[in-house]
């Protein structure tokens, strides 16, 4: 698994669990701004479109 | 109690793909994101399955490749690769391309993606059953 995959799996985990933290009630503001900033630091990493490399980290390797 | 872990995780992780599956516009509006994405996300999702059991089970199935979950999670893999190539024609990519080039969808590459993602899904939901777990 690639760095890029890796990411990519983090963005989709981050952008999830924000958009559940924003439709609980009783949340701190700090703690929303703070999930939004790292989830918009992760998706600056892995790009909002898809791309060419993004697709090249896709490959299966057989190991046996 | 490992394997549960590992199944928690991918539960989640299909959670959060689902959410991400939809933004919201600058109206604050739920949109459906574009379709290259979901798909895209929808490959790396069964990557990571497929990877974790490939690693998981790398030392019995050196010793035993031919046992029908080591033969499965290599199929599923197969489809994994004829899924991105399906997307990377739908995106018309080429292997020549720089790796920030953006996807710029054909509508007539679409059935054949849309055919080898469920190929996909089907072998991937049948290493997990091998492998023990409720997909």
């Amino acid at each position: 698994m690639t760095w890029l995959t890796i990411a990519q799996l983090l963005v989709a985990l981050a952008s999830g669990l924000v958009s559940t933290l924003r439709k609980q009630p009783g949340i701190p503001a700090e703690v929303l701004a703070d999930a939004e900033a790292a989830t918009a630091a992760l998706q600056r990493v892995t790009g909002s479109e898809v791309t060419k490399g993004q697709l090249d980290a896709l490959t299966f390797t057989p190991q046996w | 109690m490992k394997n549960s872990r590992i199944y928690e995780s991918v539960i989640l992780l299909v959670l959060a793909l689902v959410m991400l599956g939809c933004v919201k516009n600058q109206a604050g509006q739920t949109v459906p994101q574009p379709p290259e994405k979901t798909w895209r996300d929808i490959i790396t999702a069964d990557h990571a399955v497929l990877v974790a059991e490939q690693t998981r089970r790398a030392t019995a199935c050196k010793a035993n490749p031919t046992a029908s979950v080591c033969v499965a999670i290599n199929k599923a893999g197969a489809a994994e690769n004829i899924a991105r190539d399906a997307l990377n024609v739908y995106c018309q990519f080429s292997p020549a391309d720089p790796p920030t080039k953006a996807c710029a969808p054909v509508p007539s590459a679409l059935a054949a993606l849309q055919s080898a993602l469920g190929q996909l899904s089907d072998l991937t939901t049948q290493v997990q059953v091998l492998s023990g777990a409720t997909p």
